[in-house]
């Protein structure tokens, strides 16, 4: 795809910088007139500064690991970077890329902001769900905001004085209703949070932006119909891509509408920019190595003449994109940051998985130039594993890839239900992919041995709807899928020593004796199932959760590492937290011996399970 | 000798001049009584809030908030984790309004309820009485012991009968005072947690007597404490249903109502206690005190006419007495908040707002009353028994 956009259009390609890594562009900083792009690198753990002219890089900084976001001081002198496996936020110096100042927090942080008044900076932390708020002057934390379930970009629009934060995952809901997700809107004269914006039917919200005069804003995000059969994949219709519109101060609620088409379908929304003008935004398609160029003008016609009661529905119409999607831009592997120069002539896209920049100018919505970070083909299994994970190019119609489920190689906290078993039967909740490695069986049957059968024939048969990978793709798949970290545990202590309270629920978690002595069955104790390093024994027990829906009565074991990361719990996603596995689905002990423990006790179990 | 009296009282009330008081309360001479009629989801109001802008008052029957144009109330369908709602606390740091109920404790942030039961998180119990959040933290009064929750840690620290002092576990306040964390525990007197110190300490009744207070000022008055809070110079109050105290860490004021001056405290049974401006605020089954300590001032409701009662107790002169056209809908009052220069109260007949005499008040939403005081003659001890069921007979001087 890289070579067909290079040869259509005259590419100014530029020489490889010195790779002695690889980059992996995570996110892009436009410099004056365009002329430069300051550029995250997550697998570097890098900053970099690239003359777009030239096509070199001019200057280079460590960070942190995993450099997530960055933002800009209003005195122009210094930037912030979030740097999500670090756990910290760095103050850069912007011309020598310095670290000025590093504040650490809990978790990891994500989307960075800094308020109008260059006094308060905002930071996402996924892990905790919250927004953590600085005192720049003083560089410490102030404050935690409840955020979304996942918070991801944040964003200030100045002119309403409105911090927007996204939310990567779904807000809790029972799984049986359709998902929705929030963006989360705070004051940023108070720094508190003044509104959430609901988005029904939607998830995985990524990147946001606003129009210059903050009348119009843009999010990206994907629609799941997870409560419909897979087999919908193949009339089309299971995930769809698109954008939420936001009318700040019109007491609106956002309207959704897709960048789909009938028969194509574009995932993975990841971010947006809007031309200074408020023309045009652009919208990375991850999944499909595009971007979507859309007329704002347009884009408002299209709202404002739906007739009254129509606007809801458009957010499921995949006949509309054509209305005001003006271009569809191919570009490299797994775009996913965009930036827009000053005066809007020239579009920046960092294509992650190929390590390399596209320059697009604005005007045609043409491809000018594709810089190469490093190698843009690093042959491993793992790098191609990683490509074949965040392509939907597998999958019928591109609908969606496997990072649009298992996004940031995670999960995306819904159900699905697959058909083998039976339509509307046994819906499954969505796992973790991260630190997978060694957890087999797979499925919550456990009928996969290992990932390279849960991956293969099966994914296209049942999933894609598509002829899917060959045997070596599998293998690379596997390969990556093994090779997804876990993220950083923000209930464990930086030295590994257990707290007092989660002490306290080891000791419960292996013992071998009710609170009066008796003694409990090998098979009743936590850890006969939830044994070794990772807490799982590679067997199916029933622990009584059969459901109305449910054909089976035994489930996976699953493992416990992070695991308190990835709520919903249990089979179906029916526990919403750790503690209503025991306190509201385990009413005949067959989940462990629950019944004499005292609150205090279950409130130690859960804080040992959450450091795990 | 009335005319002089008015005179001096007129002074202390307008003026906050020309008596040697350590603090003057605003005097509350116009009230107006919000219920269902206005949208209110019922009569019973456990407590409320207010904000700069808005009211939030708890019923048994949910939520109702107003944002001075429009009552808009809040029930389970909504996410509230009950309807009955008895406590609600602000977070200073992000505005964040918490409620205690009987299901649990709600958060609300930007329009949107998380629930937090015993269910589905570390909450030691669902009915829960009272909290407070200051320093990130929350903390919860149940029926079952306290919680304490951290925010940004998300984490949930029970305390009952195990690790604390706490000889029962039923808490019915809790209050944040710098680094101490108090808990008002019925038949338990009262605990202190220092934070920086992680310590308990249980503040108990010395004497143990249920009906009397056997050595005065010996330290907390009765283990039923129903309420606690602190003033901005650290006094601890303590309301009980047998009196109130008072505590500067060092020395103990117990104040009982049969204690002088007459005009004190106008119940033992406390339902609520606050603090506002330097002045202890008391909400009881009998009316509303307002006190320095030294001098108090009690706001009733004359079942009889329906009219107000404002009585000023000096500490070494007679009481006074001041009628006014209305007043809070009953007598029987569960909470206190203060507004800029108004005060909202929760009352077992509705929720009521109280505008101080010198304010100048503009607002279609009143009733069309003037600015009037209706200042009534100094009560004869006899009429105040008869009204108050109270025995007002020392002190008490007559006009005549």
């Amino acid at each position: 795809m890289l070579c067909l956009a290079l040869a259509a259009y005259s590419a100014r390609t530029t020489v490889a910088q010195e790779s002695e890594a690889v980059c992996g562009p995570k996110f892009l900083i436009p410099e004056g007139n365009g002329g430069k792009v300051l550029i995250l690198c997550e697998k570097r753990n890098t900053i970099l500064r690239l003359d777009i002219q030239s096509g070199t890089v001019v200057s280079q900084a460590p960070t942190a690991e995993s450099p997530f976001a960055a933002c800009l001081h209003p005195d122009g002198k210094r930037m912030y970077v979030s740097c999500r496996r670090g756990q910290r936020i760095l103050e850069l110096d912007i011309n020598s890329l310095g670290v000025l100042r590093s504040f650490e927090l809990r978790g990891d942080p994500t989307g960075v902001s800094v308020s109008a008044d260059g006094k308060r900076l905002y930071a996402g932390v996924h892990s905790l769900d919250q927004i953590a708020v600085f005192d720049l002057e003083s560089g410490s934390e102030i404050k935690r905001l409840a955020a979304g379930n996942g918070p991801e970009a944040v964003l200030l629009e100045p002119r309403r004085g409105r911090v927007y934060v996204t939310n990567l995952l779904p807000s809790p809901n029972p799984p049986d209703r359709p998902c929705r997700t929030e963006i989360t809107v705070i004051d940023d004269r108070t720094a508190r949070v003044v509104e959430r914006l609901v988005l029904d039917g939607a998830n995985i919200g990524r990147g946001i932006a606003f129009v210059k005069d903050g009348s119009l804003g843009i999010a990206a995000i994907s629609r799941p119909k997870n409560l419909v059969p897979m087999v919908q994949v193949a009339r089309g219709w299971v995930v769809t891509n698109g954008f939420a519109v936001l009318s700040p101060g019109l007491d609106a609620l956002p309207v959704q509408l897709l960048v789909d088409e009938p028969n194509q379908a574009y995932a993975d929304p990841h971010d947006v920019v809007i031309t200074p003008d408020g023309r045009k935004f652009y919208l990375s398609c991850a999944g499909v190595d595009t971007v979507i160029s859309v007329d704002v003008g347009r884009l408002r016609k299209t709202v404002d003449e739906a007739l009254a009661g129509h606007l809801p529905g458009y957010a499921n119409h995949l006949g509309l994109s054509r209305r005001y999607v003006v271009a569809r831009i191919s570009v490299g592997a797994n775009p996913q940051a965009l930036a827009i120069d000053r005066n809007g002539q020239r579009l920046f896209v960092a294509n992650r998985l190929d390590d390399t920049i596209t320059v697009i100018d604005t005007a045609s919505d043409e491809v000018v130039a594709t810089i190469a970070l490093g190698e843009t083909d690093r042959g491993d299994r793992v790098a191609r594993g990683e490509r074949l994970f965040h392509s939907a190019a597998r999958t019928f119609q591109n609908q969606f890839s496997c990072a649009s489920c298992h996004p940031d190689g995670g999960f995306d906290g819904l159900q699905y239900d697959l058909e083998p078993d039976g339509l509307g039967e046994n819906p499954l909740d969505n796992r973790n992919l991260r630190d997978v490695a060694g957890t087999g069986p797979f499925k919550w049957a456990g009928s996969n041995p290992d990932i390279t059968t849960q991956c293969g024939t099966r994914t296209g048969k049942w999933i894609t709807r598509t002829g899917w990978l060959n045997s070596g793709q599998v293998v690379n798949l596997a390969a990556y899928i093994r090779s997804i970290q876990a993220v950083v545990n923000p209930y464990r202590s930086p030295d590994g020593q257990l707290t007092a309270a989660q002490h306290r629920g080891k000791v419960l978690f292996e013992r071998i004796t009710l609170n009066d002595g008796t003694p409990i069955p090998e098979e009743n104790r936590c850890n006969f199932c939830h044994a070794g390093p990772k807490y799982f024994d590679g067997r199916q027990f029933d622990v009584g959760t059969k459901g109305i829906r449910d054909t089976k009565t035994e489930f996976d074991t699953a493992h416990l590492v992070n695991i308190f990361e990835s709520a919903p719990y249990l089979h179906d996603g029916r526990a919403a937290t750790l503690e209503e596995i025991w306190t509201v689905y385990n009413p005949d002990g067959q989940h462990g011996v629950s019944s004499d423990w005292t609150k205090l006790q279950l409130n130690d179990l859960v804080e040992f399970l959450r450091g795990l | 000798m009335l005319q002089k009296r008015m005179v001096q009282l007129m002074l202390f009330v307008f003026l906050g001049q020309g008596v040697p008081l350590s603090a003057t309360p605003p005097f509350y001479n116009r009230w107006q009584t919000f219920d269902v009629s206005d949208g209110l989801p019922s009569n019973k109001v456990f407590c409320v809030y207010a904000t700069d802008s808005e009211v939030w008052a708890g019923t048994d029957n949910g939520l109702v908030r107003w944002d001075g144009k429009e009552w808009r109330t809040y029930n389970t369908r909504d996410g509230l984790a009950h309807r009955v709602v008895m406590a609600i606390a602000q977070d200073p740091n992000t505005g964040d309004l918490w409620f205690a109920t009987l299901g649990g404790v709600s958060r609300f942030s930007g329009g949107r309820f998380d629930t937090f039961t015993q269910l589905n998180s570390g909450l030691t119990n669902d009915v829960v009485y009272g909290l407070t959040v200051a320093n990130g933290e929350v903390w919860a009064a149940t029926a079952a012991g306290a919680s304490r929750y951290e925010i940004g840690r998300n984490r949930w620290t029970l305390y009952d009968e195990t690790n604390t002092p706490m000889h029962e576990i039923w808490c019915y306040s809790a209050a944040s005072c710098g680094d101490k964390v108090y808990l008002a525990v019925w038949g338990g007197g009262l605990l202190e947690f220092s934070r920086s110190k992680k310590r308990w300490k249980d503040y108990r009744d010395p004497d143990g007597e249920m009906e009397i207070d056997l050595f005065r000022n010996d330290g907390l008055v009765h283990d039923v404490v129903s309420s606690v809070a602190c003033d901005d110079s650290g006094v601890v109050w303590v309301g009980t249903y047998f009196g109130l105290s008072t505590y500067d860490g060092r020395k103990w004021l117990n104040f009982m109502d049969h204690d002088p001056p007459v005009g004190g405290l106008v119940s033992n049974f406390i339902n609520f206690v606050t603090t506002h401006d330097g002045m202890g605020w008391i909400a009881t089954d009998n009316g509303l005190n307002a006190t320095d300590r030294k001098h108090w001032w009690t706001y009733q409701r004359d079942p009889e006419t329906g009219r107000g009662i404002v009585l000023w107790a000096p500490a070494d002169a007679p009481q006074e007495r001041i009628e006014i056209e209305t007043i809070f809908p009953h007598n029987y009052i569960f909470g206190i908040s203060f507004q800029g220069d108004d005060i909202w109260l929760a009352t077992g007949e509705g929720l009521a707002r109280g505008w101080r005499a010198e304010q100048q008040v503009e607002s279609s939403s009143l009733p069309d009353s003037p600015r009037k005081r209706v200042l009534g003659r100094p009560t004869r001890a006899q009429e105040l028994n008869d009204l108050l069921g109270k025995g007002f007979d020392d002190g008490v001087q007559s006009d005549d």
